[in-house]
Parts: C-alpha cells; sequence; structure tokens
C-alpha cells in the first residue's frame, strides 16, 4: 500500500491485482481491454509482472488480488466434486502465490469499465445504490413483479408470493424493497435448476461440496462478496416446493444484499463494511456439510 | 365453561403479571392495552406506550435488553412506567412481562422497591406439555436449537437440574412453575402472589380471572385474535432453524440478526397463513409422558405454596390436554409461499429502517447499510425541494418585477 498526499490529506492508494482471465474467471482480463481504458491507474509490466494487471485503487483498505468469477457451473469443466475442487486449488494457488491476498467477486454480470472494477474489489455491487433513481419512488409505489424464467413454476410462486406481501413502512424505502424482492427471488431462480445435468441425489450432494470447498477458501484467507449463493450448485425443487437450504440462502441474499449495497453519503459518512469483516467465513463454515 | 370466582385485589394495589412466557401473556397484554380507556374509567391503569414494554422490564429485572437497544435509556423508561402510573393514581396499577419470570436476584428487588409493599404478584401456569413445542420453536427463531427430538431428550433430562441445565437452561428457569411461584412466594409472602391455571379450551377462563382480580365488569377484556404469534408448521419451523444457523453467531452482528431474523424472518412466517398441507410439530408419546409426570410434581409444589390458586391444578398433568402425538419426518422441502413469506419478513422490517440524520449508534452493519440508502433518498428528496423551492422563488420574484414595470410603464 502506497500512502500519498492529495489536496493538503493523506490519503492511501492501495494496489489491486487483477489476473488475466484464468480457469474460467476474470474473463474481461485481456491485455487489449485494459489497453482500450486508457487509465492512468491501469499498469501492465509484461517483464516484472506477466498476465497481470495492476490498478491505483483509491479507497481499498489493502492491496488486493481480484478474481471476478461467474456461476459454479460456468467455472467448472464438468459437474465433480473432482473439477470443483479443481478450481479451488487454482484459486488457493493464486492466493498462495499472488502479490496481495485473493478477493473472489461474484458477479453475474459481464465486467464493462474500471469503475466496476473496482467497485466488486471493494466488495460491494454493481451498479452501486443510486440515491437518485431511488427518490423517483416512494412507499405508495408498488414492489414491481419478479421476472423468472419459463419453467420455474416453484420460483415463479415464490416471486408472486414474495411481492404480494412485501410492505414499504417508511417513503425512502422503496429501493430497498424492489432490491430485496429482486435479490430474493433472483437466489431463488439461480438455485433451481429445470435441465439438471445430475440425479437430483447428486446435485444436492455437490451444492454441500460447493459449501464446504468455500467456506475452506475462506478459512484460508480468501475473501468473497457479490452474490455467493450463485458458487452453489444449483438443485431441482422437489415437487413443487422449494428446497430448505436454499429458501434459507435466498433470506440471507437480501441481508447480503443490502450490506454490499450502501449509499456514499460523503467521504465522512463511510458506512461500507470492509470485505474481510462481511459474514461470510463463519456462515459458509457452519453451512458446511447441513442440509 | 363455569368462570371461577375471584375477589378483587384491594385499592391501592400494584399488579404485577410476571408471565411465564407462552402462558398467555401476549393475549393479556392486547386484551389491556386496547381496553386502556375503559380500564381508566374503572381506576385502573395500565401504563405504557406499547402493549409489551419488554426492553423497558428487561432493563431493570434482567440487567439487559435486546441487542442494538440502549440499556440505560430502557432501564429510565421503565422508572418513567412506575411513575407515570403512580402519577394516575388508580385503584389498581397493573405491568404485565414475561420477562420478569426471569428476574435476576437485584432485578426483582429493584422492581419490588420501585413498586412498594402494595405489590401483588400473578403468575399464569399451563401445563408444560403443552408448552414443550411452542418453546421449542421460540428458541429456534432466536439461536440454533438441536432436531425437536433432541432437543426434548435434553430438556427433559435435565428437568430436576437446579440450574435449568445446558440446554437452552431457561426453559426450566421459566417453566418450572413450582419453584417460580415458590421463589415469588419467598419474595413478597404467598398472600400476595395469585396463580391463575389456564386451561387452553376456555378461551374466556383466563381474561375472566384478571377481570375478577382487577375488579371489572365481565367481558370487558377481550384479548385481541393474534395472527403474529402463531405456531409454525415443521417445515416452516426448520426453515426458521436454517436461517438461525446462519445469522446468530459472529461474523453477524447480534444486533442485526435480533431486528431482521428474530423479529423480522419469524413475524414473516407467522403473518403469512400456514400451508394446510404442511404437517405440525408433533411431540413423541415417551416426551408427553415425561412432561406429565413433571406437570403433576409442579402441581404438587404450587399447591403446596400457600399462594392462591385461580382455576385447576390437575390440568397441569392431564393427557387430554397433550398435544398432537407423533414423530415428525424430516422434511428438505417448503410451499414457495412460506418461503418467501420468510424473505417477506426480512424485507419489511428493513423497509423499516429509519432515515435519521445518523445510524442509530448501536446498529448492526446492515442496518447502518440500510440506514445509508434511506438517509441519501431522504437528503436527496430535501434537496430537490430545496432546488425546486429556490426555483418557484425566482420566478416569483420575476414576476413580480414584470408587474412593476408594466405599472409603472
Amino acid at each position: 500500500m502506497t500512502a500519498r498526499t492529495t489536496g493538503g490529506t493523506t490519503g492511501t492508494i492501495s494496489r489491486l491485482h487483477v489476473p488475466d482471465a484464468i480457469a474460467g474467471m476474470n474473463a474481461f482480463a485481456h491485455p487489449a481491454w485494459w489497453h482500450a481504458l486508457e487509465d492512468e491507474r491501469v499498469r501492465r509490466d509484461e517483464d516484472e509482472l506477466p498476465e497481470l494487471t495492476v490498478v491505483d485503487a483509491a479507497g481499498l483498505p489493502h492491496d488486493r488480488t481480484l478474481l471476478v468469477v461467474g456461476p459454479v457451473a460456468e467455472l467448472l469443466a464438468e459437474p465433480t466434486v473432482a473439477a470443483l475442487e479443481a478450481w479451488a486449488a487454482e484459486v488457493r494457488g493464486l492466493h498462495a502465490a499472488a502479490p496481495a491476498p485473493v478477493h473472489l467477486a461474484v458477479s453475474l454480470d459481464e465486467v464493462t469499465c474500471l469503475e466496476q472494477v473496482l467497485t466488486l474489489a471493494a466488495g460491494r455491487r454493481w451498479p452501486p445504490f443510486d440515491a437518485a433513481a431511488a427518490s423517483a419512488h416512494t412507499d405508495a409505489d408498488p414492489v414491481p413483479p419478479q421476472s423468472v424464467p419459463g419453467g420455474q413454476q416453484a420460483a415463479r410462486r415464490y416471486a408472486d408470493a414474495l411481492v404480494a406481501q412485501v410492505e414499504v413502512l417508511l417513503p425512502p424505502a422503496w429501493q430497498t424493497a424492489a432490491d430485496g424482492a429482486a435479490d430474493a427471488t433472483a437466489c431463488i431462480s439461480r438455485a433451481l435448476d429445470t435441465d439438471p445435468d445430475l440425479r437430483p441425489d447428486q446435485a444436492r450432494a455437490m451444492r454441500e461440496a460447493c459449501r464446504a470447498v468455500l467456506a475452506g477458501l475462506e478459512a484460508d484467507g480468501v475473501t468473497i462478496s457479490g452474490p455467493r449463493d450463485a458458487l452453489l450448485w444449483p438443485v431441482p425443487a422437489e415437487r413443487g416446493l422449494i428446497p430448505i437450504d436454499v429458501a434459507a440462502d435466498a433470506a440471507c441474499e437480501v441481508l447480503l444484499g443490502m450490506l454490499e449495497r450502501p449509499a456514499d453519503l460523503a467521504p465522512d459518512r463511510q458506512v461500507a463494511v470492509p470485505v474481510e469483516e462481511l459474514p461470510a467465513r463463519d456462515l459458509l463454515a457452519r453451512l458446511r456439510g447441513r442440509r | 365453561m363455569t368462570q371461577p370466582v375471584v375477589e378483587p385485589l384491594p385499592s391501592g394495589t400494584t399488579l404485577i403479571h410476571i408471565g411465564p412466557y407462552k402462558t398467555g401473556t401476549t393475549a393479556m397484554q392486547g386484551a389491556l392495552w386496547a381496553a386502556r380507556p375503559a380500564l381508566a374509567e374503572h381506576g385502573v391503569a395500565y401504563p405504557g406506550e406499547l402493549a409489551h414494554e419488554m426492553n423497558a422490564a428487561m432493563a431493570v429485572a434482567l440487567g439487559r435488553t435486546d441487542p442494538g437497544k440502549d440499556l440505560a435509556a430502557f432501564r429510565q423508561r421503565w422508572y418513567d412506567l412506575v411513575a407515570q402510573m403512580r402519577a394516575a393514581r388508580p385503584r389498581v396499577g397493573v405491568l404485565s412481562s414475561e420477562v420478569y419470570c426471569e428476574a435476576t436476584d437485584e432485578g426483582a428487588r429493584a422492581v419490588l422497591d420501585a413498586l412498594g409493599r402494595q405489590t401483588h404478584v400473578v403468575i399464569t401456569v399451563r401445563p408444560i406439555v403443552r408448552l414443550l413445542g411452542s418453546q421449542w420453536q421460540q428458541y429456534g427463531q432466536n439461536v440454533p436449537v438441536p432436531s425437536y427430538a433432541a432437543w426434548l431428550r435434553a430438556v427433559l433430562d435435565q428437568a430436576e437440574a437446579p440450574d435449568g441445565g445446558s440446554v437452552t437452561p431457561s426453559f426450566w428457569q421459566r417453566h418450572r412453575h413450582d419453584r417460580l411461584v415458590q421463589r415469588w412466594v419467598g419474595l413478597v409472602g404467598a398472600e400476595r402472589v395469585t396463580v391463575i391455571v389456564v386451561d387452553d379450551r376456555d378461551h374466556r377462563g383466563l381474561p375472566a380471572a384478571f377481570e375478577g382480580l382487577l375488579g371489572l365488569p365481565a367481558g370487558l377484556l377481550q384479548p385481541p385474535a393474534d395472527k403474529t404469534n402463531r405456531s409454525l408448521t415443521f417445515p416452516e419451523a426448520t426453515l426458521m432453524r436454517a436461517l438461525v444457523e446462519r445469522t446468530s453467531q459472529p461474523p453477524w452482528a447480534s444486533a442485526d440478526h435480533g431486528r431482521f431474523v428474530r423479529f423480522g424472518a419469524a413475524r414473516g412466517l407467522q403473518a403469512a397463513p400456514p400451508d394446510p398441507a404442511a404437517e405440525r410439530l408433533l411431540t413423541p408419546g415417551w416426551a408427553i409422558d415425561r412432561a406429565l409426570e413433571v406437570g403433576a410434581r409442579m402441581a404438587e409444589g404450587i399447591g403446596r405454596s400457600g399462594a392462591r390458586i385461580v382455576g385447576d391444578l390437575g390440568l397441569l398433568s392431564d393427557r387430554a390436554l397433550a398435544p398432537a402425538e407423533g414423530e415428525n419426518a424430516p422434511v428438505t422441502g417448503i410451499d414457495p409461499a412460506a418461503a418467501a413469506a420468510l424473505a417477506v419478513g426480512v424485507i419489511t422490517k428493513l423497509t423499516g429502517v429509519h432515515p435519521r440524520p445518523e445510524p442509530r449508534e448501536l446498529a448492526g452493519p446492515v442496518e447502518r447499510a440500510v440506514w445509508s440508502r434511506h438517509r441519501a433518498v431522504a437528503e436527496h428528496g430535501d434537496a430537490e425541494r430545496a432546488r425546486d423551492g429556490g426555483r418557484r422563488a425566482a420566478a416569483r420574484e420575476l414576476a413580480r418585477r414584470v408587474r412593476r414595470r408594466w405599472s409603472a410603464g
């Protein structure tokens, strides 16, 4: 970390290390993508640190190595515990060898700009909370219907019941209700597999293996943010019912979505929680092997 | 059903209803709260701004509050409630909170010292066999608990443990009703303790007993229909346990867990109608037998205490009052509407975070993040209104100048 004096105040600039695309992670990160940004915060040194981009990141408390990942199915060559463990070994290897600890940011959207990279590296979600857009609504506005892919009847029933029941208790809280409804529904939808590659018992075992692997990574010091339930293997609905662990994951995702999507009020009124303090490690450890 | 004849308490008495939990306290607090104007007409005061001033009672009786609440402020609030009650100079004042049943020695002394010598303690008791399921559910909404069968075995094995045992020790601290009665008889004397035996088959029995003690006309106290405190189905209880496993311990802040899970998710489940197809919680036969044995021992102890008894102590060991018998098969799935209700409880509670100028000092990280969002929206709205106000003022000034120029011309 480098201490710099800017404009009469002492600020800190941390270094964000972003490996080039590897093993299904950092799919956006290619030399040409970085070059096209033409941003002075971005540096590459092919001789000293090949296949790595360094970004000066104001606001990050520590140097960090960023791995942006999508859903678990996109990370694994095949839906097996062996493939899962191979991926985890890859992450663990990077964590051990990288110049700074690895932060695993789950993002289901394509990375398209540097601000998005920096936001994800800070343990926040993209896009950030937009107070202006949120203030266009009040508690009198209904929470919008949630979209669910066709064929997911259980998720559809979940989303409809949720939207019908949510109350917005205070005028500035409409966006909170809308985000909560969207996060919960998306979590349920992600978790329910309508075109499974695995038998139901295999899928459930794979989901538990994913929990255990994430808990292991966190125990090793890897931090995780974003909709981390996407790193758990999807399972089928149970005769029209939602699996209980999936329903609990969705309620947690509502809380995590709020934690990772705060508003920036002013530099002296920070409320963001450092990613090291996000409630993931112990959470995942407790979930290991549970159903 | 015949209502018991209860002699009214003497004028100048303060009635303190100490529960314990799950013995009709919420119903009585609701009935007293709803009837406050009528109570006042009959010289009865039920002070406070809530039907159940739980945190104020906790602060004094237990020396703690729920996470995220200010202990000193709630302790002062309790003394303010007592002062408010005194100021009304009622014929009978009433305080009701189940948390008094867990009062520390110091807390019980503080409560009784503040209320004075004319205090009368009311304890409501129900058959222990009917409390097992609801208390397991209640614990499961707050802290990680074993499965119902494992919890029953542990709890019923430790019924005689002096400190309540090692698994949810507060269960026996609350529900060895004989010990509870004997303790308060020791504190205030048998003549100042009344035990009301609640018969769940007689919905007027408990309010009628209170009406008798308070010298009120029959039928004045009407417990509200309480849909927010219903028992959970077995799948709902299993889901709640799964969520509590995740959020009840660090690194999740206890303040966030309390606000958004215990009082959010759980309330969301209870507020939704139960899935009629879902299995209710079943109590194994061996546990029913053991609980009835404990109930019989408790009835003997209460009978020996010398306290006034309203109702039939035989109910505490009456098999006819046992809950549904059986053992639930494990469940892994839940009705989508119930799953949604869990998230609804969390979301609705999140939307209640007030955009005050600064976050609550004791707020957890989730509450702080949500506060920042609501505060940002409120500040953005204020700024827009100020801008709009400025524009309107400028337009008014321009119009005034144009009118002046026209009239001068």
